[in-house]
């Protein structure tokens, strides 16, 4: 039967196994976004005024702010989804978890738009080392949107179909660390690629 | 451990959370006039890092509620973060000195210049020639020469017996003073250069890719005439 709190799972540790599995998963994937961000910080600007297509001609700051507000107001929900669960109050929970899964999807549409704007000016992965790394860094952290997405509306769907899996608040808590993760991922992302990454660069003219 | 056991779950409460994502809104915004507002300078880095830190800080602390959670979270967490940093800047020293700015010292002057069609590789941003002459290579240039290298021209072409233009991407400039007259019929020698550097993409050169870039906004007063009387002098 549901379990009703995480202090009912008998651990050497005393902790939640889950809990522990999934903050030690986070900590190896620092690893690999912290690589990808190194590198792309390292190569981003080779070549890079050739045709214009470097950090600083292309990255949108204005669109992509408004991306990271919704990205973090999704995270604003998962916090309200998590509490919910912890209250037994499904209809919040729901209400709350359609609500990220909802803005996890505005934010893969704003990606999906600059995907597409990068493209039309001709920087597909292949052009050069920027859109390489930029492409390599973004998509997979999109990636990992799309895989929050398809999980939290899982959980939604769930609550319906299967109250009984979902009851435990601990499920909602361990599909609330990924989502956080994924922000914060985006929190970095967006400092230092976007901001840090195109400051002091002209486009065109360089010299 | 603190708890608020209100909510059944460990950590903060709903007003408390309000207020972090206030903040988190809050910080973005600042981060953002400051970029736009350019009022900060070198220190922007330091800034930045500094205030995405903080959110960092913010989101895993209270959001994912590592504050109240037994420290093991912590120091798995913590582990797998350190090492990426660790990683990240020993990688970012390698490679870049942390002039992040500008590209790596030594991606200058390609040892094997790759002909076309992938010129990209070779592409010298004008930066690193700069750097050239920051580094002290040809601090000694003048006048047309010192623009030449400046500019970063002299990554992409020769001159013979210019210290440091060595680029193979565009043709050689040796003799661009005699050449330049001959390049299309009824445009002279100094017309030709003129357009070449203004209009790049107007004539290609046989047997060149059309990468050459528009440069004329970085010049500054008299700087493009110097040039051209430089390389019109080349004969
Ligand atoms: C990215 C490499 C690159 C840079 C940087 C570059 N050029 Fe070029 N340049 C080329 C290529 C390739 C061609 C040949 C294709 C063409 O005509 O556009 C060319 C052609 C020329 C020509 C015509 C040569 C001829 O034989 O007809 C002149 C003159 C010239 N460049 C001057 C300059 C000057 C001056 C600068 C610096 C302000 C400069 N270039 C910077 C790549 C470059």
């Amino acid at each position: 039967m549901a379990i009703t709190s995480e202090n009912q799972e008998h651990t050497s540790t005393g902790l939640s196994n889950r809990k522990l599995l999934m903050w030690t998963f986070l900590g190896s994937e620092c690893l690999f976004f912290g690589s990808l961000i190194a590198t792309h910080m390292v190569n981003r600007n080779e070549a890079a005024f050739v045709h214009g297509l470097s950090p600083a001609c292309l990255l949108d700051i204005p669109i992509t702010s408004m991306s990271t507000f919704v990205l973090l107001m999704s995270s604003v929900a998962m916090v309200l989804a998590v509490a919910a669960a912890y209250r037994f109050d499904v209809k919040q929970q729901r209400l709350w978890l359609l609500m990220t899964a909802s803005l996890g999807i505005i934010f893969l549409g704003f990606q999906a738009y600059e995907f597409q704007t990068f493209v039309n000016e001709g920087l597909t992965i292949g052009t050069n080392l920027f859109g390489s790394t930029f492409f390599t860094l973004t998509g997979f952290h999109g990636a990992h949107v799309t895989l929050g997405v398809v999980w939290i509306f899982i959980m939604f769907i769930l609550t319906y179909i299967k109250p009984d899996a979902t009851s435990n608040p601990l499920n909602t808590d361990i599909a609330g660390l990924y989502w956080h993760f994924v922000d914060i991922v985006w929190i970095v992302i967006f400092t230092v690629i976007y901001l840090i990454g195109s400051y002091g660069l002209d486009c065109g003219h360089v010299g | 451990m603190s708890s608020d056991h209100k909510n059944g779950q460990h950590g903060a409460s709903i007003p408390a959370y309000m207020l972090v994502a206030l903040i988190l809104i809050v910080v973005t915004a600042l981060e953002v006039g400051i970029f736009y507002l350019d009022v900060v300078g070198e220190l922007l880095v330091i800034i930045m890092i500094g205030l995405s830190i903080m959110k960092f800080g913010l989101v895993v602390g209270y959001f994912m509620h590592l504050k109240f959670e037994a420290p093991l979270f912590t120091y798995f967490f913590l582990g797998g973060l350190l090492l990426a940093i660790s990683i990240s800047l020993a990688f970012l020293t390698l490679f870049t000195n942390f002039d992040i700015g500008e590209p790596n010292v030594a991606q200058i002057a390609p040892a094997t210049p790759t002909p076309y069609p992938t010129p990209t590789v070779v592409m010298v941003p004008v930066e690193s020639a700069s750097n050239i002459v920051s580094e002290g290579v040809v601090d000694t240039l003048v006048g047309g020469e010192g623009i030449f290298v400046g500019k970063g021209c002299a990554g992409c072409h020769s001159i013979d017996g210019l210290d440091g233009a060595v680029g193979q991407v565009g043709p050689n400039l040796t003799n661009i003073g005699t050449v330049a007259g001959t390049r299309i019929s009824g445009v002279n020698a100094r017309e030709y250069i003129e357009n070449s550097i203004m209009n790049p993409s107007d004539f290609i050169v046989d047997g060149f890719a059309p990468v050459m870039p528009e440069l004329m906004g970085s010049f500054k007063e008299g700087e493009f005439k110097e040039l051209v009387d430089y390389l019109e002098s080349l004969e």
